[in-house]
């Protein structure tokens, strides 16, 4: 199904409909947004804010990006910045800032962009939903430890 | 510092050689890139004569920042080497789309800020302004990069209408995605934006 108001290319995901469009959008509903399994892609520390840093910085955070990819064709991308702060002996990484991708939700009949705003804002919900904060620390571990 | 742009012949006499040992200095000595071109001398297919270049000098006339922009209808970076990062669709051809790329701002005391980094310093983000102006001075609408991850959260930070074209991959060990940058939103913020003199 080609939308009347933008250029498609028609590209499928078995019984999902989600479309990549020629201005780099994946097109879909917030209805199969949330059927799509993400894949954690890498994770890294903010080295550059980490040497900015005041030298009165908090010493007790750990910032740093996340990148995710669904499991689809065409590819939907998901990033995000996420902050650990530590105390008392105890632990919390929280996403940090809105999310980065390449996904415009549109409603369900996929004929209107609900636009940036709104898809960022599902795009929160869904990540907030994830239990993505034990990959990103195992893969930081890895990384640099 | 002041920045100037311009094709190779529009250049000063010895400046486009100034700028390819300096481009040698930072992407091949300092960034490590495993570039095949001469000692000293960095240069590739797509510096050619329609290639158009920003360079940003201290007083001193010291080289302290650059960037190459190229035309999309004509052979580029992104579309020649790295077409994976568009996700499946072909890599753009058109007058009103430029590329960005040998992007790096260097400072006069040797301390080249690398991978996401390079795009935080003031100087970076005048160089970045300076290169966006030129591009829309050309016709270009939005400008495309092959950049680290983190770039395109800097980007935004500064204030520039910055999006992904794809999924990052994992490219030589580095994680890059292709960057849209988006011309008209950026004229905008370069001109309210304090140029350092």
């Amino acid at each position: 199904m080609i939308s009347k108001n933008r250029q498609s290319v028609e590209a499928f995901s078995g019984p999902l409909h989600i479309f990549l469009s020629v201005d780099g959008y994946v097109r879909l509903s917030g209805q199969t947004l949330y059927t799509v399994r993400f894949t954690h892609l890498i994770s890294g520390l903010d080295e550059f804010a980490m040497t900015d840093a005041p030298s009165d910085a908090n010493q007790n955070t750990i910032s740093g990006y996340t990148e995710w990819v669904s499991e689809t064709t065409p590819t939907m991308t998901l990033g995000w910045d996420w902050l650990l702060t530590t105390g008392s002996g105890h632990a919390l990484c929280q996403r940090q800032g809105v999310p980065r991708s390449n996904i415009m939700v549109t409603d369900e009949y996929q004929n209107t962009d609900l636009g940036p705003v709104m898809s960022i804002t599902l795009l929160e919900r869904l990540i907030d939903a994830m239990p993505w904060q034990k990959q990103v620390w195992h893969s930081i571990t890895n990384r640099y430890i | 510092m002041h920045i100037i742009s311009g094709s190779r012949q529009n250049l000063s006499d010895g400046l486009y050689e100034e700028l390819a040992a300096y481009r040698y200095q930072v992407f091949v000595e300092h960034l490590g890139w495993q570039l095949d071109t001469i000692p000293g001398h960095e240069a590739d297919q797509f510096d050619r004569d329609d290639t158009v270049y920003v360079v940003a000098r201290h007083n001193d006339g010291k080289i302290s920042g650059c960037a190459r922009l190229l035309p999309t209808c004509r052979p580029y970076l992104l579309g020649e080497v790295f077409p994976e990062l568009l996700n499946g669709l072909p890599a753009p051809h058109s007058p009103a789309i430029w590329e960005l790329s040998r992007f790096t701002a260097f400072d006069s005391n040797g301390q080249v800020k690398h991978g996401a980094g390079q795009f935080s310093s003031p100087v970076a983000v005048s160089l970045l302004g300076e290169s966006i102006a030129t591009a829309a001075r050309m016709g270009a609408q939005r400008l495309i990069t092959v950049s680290p991850v983190g770039v395109e959260r800097l980007l935004r930070r500064a204030g520039f209408h910055a999006h992904r074209a794809g999924p990052p991959m994992i490219l030589g060990g580095h994680p890059l995605f292709a960057c849209w940058i988006e011309v008209a939103d950026a004229s905008a913020l370069v001109t309210s934006t304090m140029r350092i003199q």
